[in-house]
């Protein structure tokens, strides 16, 4: 087998459609050897019952089909989160063909416990010993071969983000995908004997007696697997035998076993391993937890955040916007009006080719990609973790745990992922807490209306002054619902990485696949939502709906009336609010009304800003809230941030205009 | 034995049986080798009522204040 870093990994011949699955821990570089072996045909796919997201690509070496899973970060197949729970099910209900193993050369023996589960069900294993590079700057060296004969599986040392020994995995796992399986590692005397007696008791199922036996140990009396332990009567006799055997160990079996994984993983390390290494030094580590210096160091990496995502974004913002009103926008102008004429279609239309398209550019690539760029810089570098044990305590008072941390920043950016980000959480009462927290976070769209109502017109002072408003109402909703809702929510529970430098590659594909996932969601929905609200605008229709609302609007609120439709159609994307509020103000009270000010006052630029923000965050929001937390519940965190930001909003116009602002 | 959380930053502790922690996560822990019997050093403890950084076999981890209350510890001698 060669060693070369490059290459296009050949199928066995006769190979057809194949499925291979990426089985590992968390952070051992497991989406990297994904991106390797993929390259950008990526898909996603949902699991029943789950809002994980299971990324799947199909490539086609040398003709043969070939569709690879990329499974959520497990420690074992016996984890109860979402997403543990969806890599258990996407690889005990497909069966892949052959599983890549990918595992940290710098912790081997905790990796090799998921391997050894893994072998046991009787599944095809090659593994991919990454971060080999890592582990040789830190002494480590361990004998692949070796390693690969104990557990009877083929090793391949990989630097995964230099695409080293990826071809040889995946040749190697098509080699495999259709041989078959021969399972070598044994543990102790008393739990073999105790596995054979169960699996005795078994019947003929998807995967070998012996595995479905050590599971029912590990599991207890309900491991939920279709098929894996056959009939009932079965398990009853296996019941019986689990009392008495649990008696006989003195402690619960699941214990039991997972000890004798974890000591058979220790005898093969330190069989395999010619060179132990260092234990790492955490000294930044400790800096970037200790409160007196990790609190100055968030606040100063969510500034420079923060700060490059106005800087970078408002850049690339301006560029493509030059760009879109000297060429694109003239092109679909001419375009419209040579197939449609001047009138009504080609006004309507221009609204979401010209200007939804517009938006998303504008909004969507620089934003969100910015954002996405600096997010996944941090996530590279395991700050984002630090970031979560440093946060622990005071998302604790909000029913949360410092793992919520990670999609509640993310929100900042874009609602979508970090919603999508809430199944890290274990529990329903933590998505919907966390769901109802991300759907009050001001995005970079309603960021985008701060900055042009309040903050271009009343100075960072005024939009700081929001921000705060805005914290303090999510500090207290966060109190609120942990007070409310039965239950208690689960402890941090998270593995500490060491500080790494990130790789570029990386972290640039990281961001663009999230970029794209945000354009692919919003695209269909601006350019349906724009049209509507095109064809409403041009016919005059969106007017009948300035009645109905002005008792909440002028009344209520205190805000003009067009400010009030405005609201309404911005649930399509949020930053469309003021582009809208400014049109209608032009047609409502003329060219100088382009100028927000000389139609609003501060106090009701503010408010506006305030009310835009606090209610439903749009449409796509709402599509993936429903989708991960029911629709009932997506309709209820809806309806909730439509009350909260009225009441607020009404609150605040009486507040400023007592304090004279008005 | 007494709850990991009281463990003070430097010292090593040897596990016992954990006292009221819902079965998945006992699940995760063992599988990350939180486990009876298992030796852990107490690393740092974040703040006042913060997470508690323990150093086992299976590497470092963040525990929540809860969580490390639960796990139950006999302090060894340095």
């Amino acid at each position: 087998m060669s060693r070369s870093c490059h290459g296009t990994p050949r199928p066995a011949p006769g190979d057809g459609g194949v499925q291979i699955a990426l089985a590992g821990n968390p952070n051992v570089g497991k989406s990297t050897v994904f991106n390797s072996l993929t390259g950008s045909a990526v898909l996603t796919a949902n699991y029943p019952g789950t809002s994980v997201e299971v990324t799947m690509a199909t490539v086609q070496p040398d003709g043969h089909r070939l569709t690879v899973l990329d499974l959520p970060g497990t420690y074992a197949l016996a984890g109860r989160t979402e997403d543990q729970q969806a890599a258990r099910r996407a690889l005990l209900e497909e069966r892949p063909d052959a599983i890549i193993a990918v595992l940290d050369a710098t912790n081997l023996a905790r990796n090799l416990y998921l391997v050894l589960q893994l072998l046991d069900l009787g599944f095809r294993v090659v593994v991919a010993l990454n971060l080999s590079d890592e582990a040789a700057r830190r002494g480590i060296h361990i004998d692949a071969a070796r390693l690969g004969e104990l557990l009877g599986v083929t090793v391949v040392p990989t630097i995964a983000t230099r695409r080293c020994g990826i071809t040889e995995v995946m040749s190697e796992a098509l080699r495999l995908a259709r041989r078959p399986v021969e399972t070598r590692h044994r543990y102790g005397r008393q739990i073999e004997e105790l596995t054979a007696q169960v699996a005795g008791l078994l019947e003929g199922g998807p995967f070998p007696a012996r595995g479905r036996a050590l599971m029912l140990l590990e599991e207890g009396a309900a491991p939920d697997l279709p098929g894996a332990i056959a009939g009932l009567e079965e398990r009853a006799g296996a019941a019986a035998l689990l009392g008495r055997a649990a008696a006989l160990f003195g402690e619960p079996l699941p214990v039991v076993v997972a000890r004798e994984r974890h000591a058979l993983a220790d005898r093969i390390t330190r069989e395999v391993t010619l060179q132990a290494g260092e234990v790492p030094r955490r000294r930044l580590w400790h800096a970037a937890t200790r409160p007196i210096t990790g609190i100055p160091l968030l606040l100063a990496v969510l500034s420079g955040l923060f700060a490059g995502l106005f800087w970078g974004g408002s850049i690339l913002s301006k560029v493509i916007e030059a760009i879109w009103a000297s060429a694109i926008s003239p092109a679909i102008a001419a375009s419209l009006l040579w197939l449609f004429g001047d009138g009504l279609i080609t006004r309507t239309l221009r609204w979401g080719f010209d200007g939804g398209l517009l938006a998303i550019f504008t909004i969507g690539i620089p934003y969100v990609l910015t954002f996405y760029l600096l997010l996944s810089i941090l996530e590279d570098t395991g700050y984002l973790n630090a970031a979560a044990v440093l946060a622990d305590r005071l998302l604790g008072r909000l029913g949360l745990n410092g793992r919520a941390a990670i999609p509640l920043v993310a929100g900042a950016g874009c609602s979508v992922p970090a919603i999508l980000g809430l199944r890290v959480l274990r529990t329903e009462r933590e998505r919907l807490i966390g769901g109802t927290l991300i759907a009050l976070t001001p995005c970079s769209a309603r960021t985008a209306v701060i900055m042009g109502a309040v903050a271009y017109l009343g100075g960072w002072r005024v939009a700081i002054l929001l921000y705060a408003v805005v914290a303090a109402l999510i500090m207290t909703v966060g109190w609120g619902l942990n007070r409310m809702l039965p239950g208690t929510s689960p402890d941090l529970l998270m593995e500490i990485f060491p500080f790494r430098r990130p790789h570029l590659r990386t972290v640039m594909r990281k961001a663009w696949v999230r970029a794209r996932e945000f354009v692919t969601v919003a695209i269909p929905i601006v350019l349906a939502g724009s049209f509507v609200l095109g064809a409403l605008y041009e016919t005059g229709l969106i007017r009948l709906a300035e009645k109905p609302l002005a008792p909440v609007i002028e009344g209520w609120l205190g805000l003009p009336a067009v400010a009030g439709l405005t609201l309404i159609f911005a649930v399509l994307r949020k930053e469309l609010a003021l582009q809208l509020l400014v049109a209608l103000a032009v047609v409502r009270y003329g060219t100088g009304a382009a100028n927000l000010a000389s139609f609003m006052t501060p106090a009701q630029l503010f408010t506006y800003a305030l009310v835009n923000t606090l209610y439903i965050p749009c449409i796509a929001t709402m599509a993936v809230l429903g989708r991960a937390l029911g629709w009932k519940r997506a309709a209820l965190i809806s309806a909730f941030t439509i009350l909260l930001a009225l009441a607020v909003g009404g609150v605040a116009i009486r507040v400023l205009g007592a304090l004279g602002t008005g | 034995m007494q709850p990991l959380a009281t463990v003070r930053p430097g010292e090593t502790a040897r596990l016992g049986p954990p006292e009221g922690v819902e079965a998945d996560v006992l699940r995760e822990l063992w599988a990350m080798r939180i486990l009876p019997g298992e030796a852990v050093t107490v690393v740092a403890v974040i703040g006042r009522n913060g997470p508690v950084l323990v150093q086992g076999a299976g590497g470092l981890f963040a525990l929540g204040r809860r969580l490390a209350s639960q796990l139950k510890a006999e302090v060894l001698a340095q």
